[in-house]
């Protein structure tokens, strides 16, 4: 099992792009929606990464003894390491708006795509 | 939830990392269980009763699509299942990029280890064919192909982190459930067959592969791909499992085997990515490379006409919305006339459906084997109940 510790920290949106190539299909009559969606899931996952992680933290701590269940609800939230958080803020933006980046296609436009796909290389 | 893959290669991530790959498998856990199942009574309830009382029928999967375009419970399920593909891959993504240099490491260990692997070897001149290198593949960015030159091997290490995430604990212990069930039935249905050449054609990461090394430990077993990122990562994976497995860089159109040479030509969830023209070609080849009394076998998602209009509607999203245009083109062949235009003579054609071997005990799985196949909408289907489907013949 490979840990944490001996990987490589790297700027993904610099490196390479984690976008599928072609057109992204509109299931919404207004792309506004799809769009939303799109942001919604990601800030979904991200609202369950982080209740997934401080449920662990507080684990931790009550287990060991360092804290009681009662200092966890009175502890206040720490403002250390700003530029740390706002870096990942900003990813995080970038990942939950990536569909605004991308033209949409319509249902009808993308059966025809794949339909001509498949009758090129039917035969 | 995925299970952390029992091999060395493995990922774990940051703890970031594991509770966004749980998410997203969860997600498409509920995309494909519940919504799915609101999809249908969306349809059955409402929909099909409506168009019935216009005296409207749809005759086909391609009907039923073009009615539920419009409808919300469809619109809703398909934007949930694109997203959440898409977040299969950035979720694993992440964490393979920032591990490429200790998965290099392992890699080399492996590679120079004391556990023998089998050989491989890659042709820097085969032409990538279209379905691979014109699109994204299941919206994996870069598809099987893309080429990382501080990580040659990240293309199958995305698709095995991947695919984990993807099938939500349904795959079995390494992703392998479809080549143990197949390759177990085989063993449980014939036991007088003891095939000593297998070759997995379109293998990928040799997931399947290795699978037919456990049910017939004494055959030399050979994956072969176009995909040579994949296969890089493949032969490391085999080791990493204790299994000498031979993987080549090959187009399973044009086999590099002599004739008469091999005894099971087996592929898995391989032959809906190609085109018809492939397909006709991939079972040519097959029959001119198999020995007399050897066996072609794939296992597939079952033909269109064995389906109702909706749960061919329902397999059909991912060749519109999954980037797998060939997925419904495939199911909608008559698979018989495939096999018979490759040569195969109809008496000995095998079709049959089976229960998951990796999760249950070999005598329960030994009492299921049997000859029938069945077909109802947990065929070749990723949700909970789920039976893969087989089918080819003996030459």
């Amino acid at each position: 099992m490979m840990e944490k510790n001996e990987q490589d920290a790297v700027d993904l949106h610099k490196e390479f792009s984690m976008d599928t190539r072609g057109n992204r299909p509109g299931f919404f009559e207004r792309n506004e929606t799809d769009v939303l969606m799109t942001a919604l899931l990601e800030t979904m996952s991200q609202l369950w990464i982080t209740r997934s992680r401080l449920e662990n933290l507080e684990n931790a701590l009550v287990k060991n003894g360092l804290l009681s269940a009662e200092q966890i609800r009175e502890a206040a939230s720490n403002e250390d390491d700003r530029a740390k958080r706002d870096a990942a803020l900003q990813n995080f933006l970038a990942d939950a708006f990536r569909a605004t980046r991308e033209n949409l296609q319509s249902l009808d436009a993308r059966q025809q795509e794949v339909d001509r796909f498949q009758s090129g290389e039917a035969e | 939830m995925p299970q952390a893959l029992q091999h060395s290669l493995n990922v774990t991530g940051s703890a970031d990392d594991a509770a966004r790959m749980d998410f997203v498998s969860g997600l498409r856990s509920f995309v494909l269980n519940d919504m799915a199942a609101a999809l249908k009574s969306r349809y059955t309830e409402h929909i099909e009763p409506r168009l019935q009382k216009d005296g409207v029928t749809p005759k086909d999967g391609a009907e039923v699509h073009q009615v539920m375009k419009g409808d919300t419970t469809f619109r809703c399920y398909s934007s949930l299942r694109y997203n959440a593909q898409e977040m299969v891959w950035r979720s694993v993504l992440r964490p393979l990029m920032e591990a490429r240099a200790t998965i290099n490491r392992e890699i080399g260990k492996l590679e120079s280890g004391a556990t023998p692997g089998g050989e491989l070897v890659l042709d820097d001149g085969l032409a990538m064919p279209r379905n691979v290198s014109a699109l994204d593949v299941h919206l994996a960015p870069g598809s099987y192909i893309r080429e990382d030159p501080d990580a040659p091997w990240m293309a199958g290490a995305v698709y095995d982190h991947g695919l984990n995430v993807f099938s939500f604990g349904l795959m079995g212990q390494n992703l392998d459930d479809i080549g143990q069930s197949m390759s177990q039935y085989i063993r449980h249905r014939y036991p007088d067959f003891i095939p000593e050449q297998v070759l997995d054609i379109g293998c990928t990461i040799g997931h399947n592969t290795c699978a037919w090394k456990l049910a017939y430990p004494q055959a030399t077993v050979t994956g072969i791909d176009v995909a040579a990122p994949c296969l890089r990562y493949a032969h490391a994976r085999a080791i990493a499992q204790g299994r000498e497995v031979n993987f080549r860089q090959m187009n399973a159109t044009a086999l590099d085997f002599a004739d008469n040479s091999v005894d099971v030509v087996f592929s898995s969830m391989f032959l809906h990515e190609l085109s018809v023209k492939d397909i006709r070609k991939v079972m040519s080849e097959a029959f001119r490379v198999l020995r007399p009394g050897g066996l072609m076998l794939h296992m597939e998602l079952p033909p269109n006409s064995s389906l109702s209009p909706f749960d061919a509607f329902y397999l059909d999203w991912d060749a519109y919305y999954n980037n797998e245009p060939f997925y419904k083109t495939f199911r909608d062949q008559d698979f018989n006339k495939l096999r018979m235009e490759a040569g195969f003579k109809e008496a000995n054609f095998i079709e049959f459906t089976t229960p998951q071997y990796s999760y249950m005990q070999p005598e329960a799985y030994a009492e299921s084997v049997t000859g029938e196949a069945t077909f109802d909408s947990n065929t070749g289907r990723l949700a909970e109940g789920i039976r893969w489907f087989g089918f080819g013949a003996w030459k």
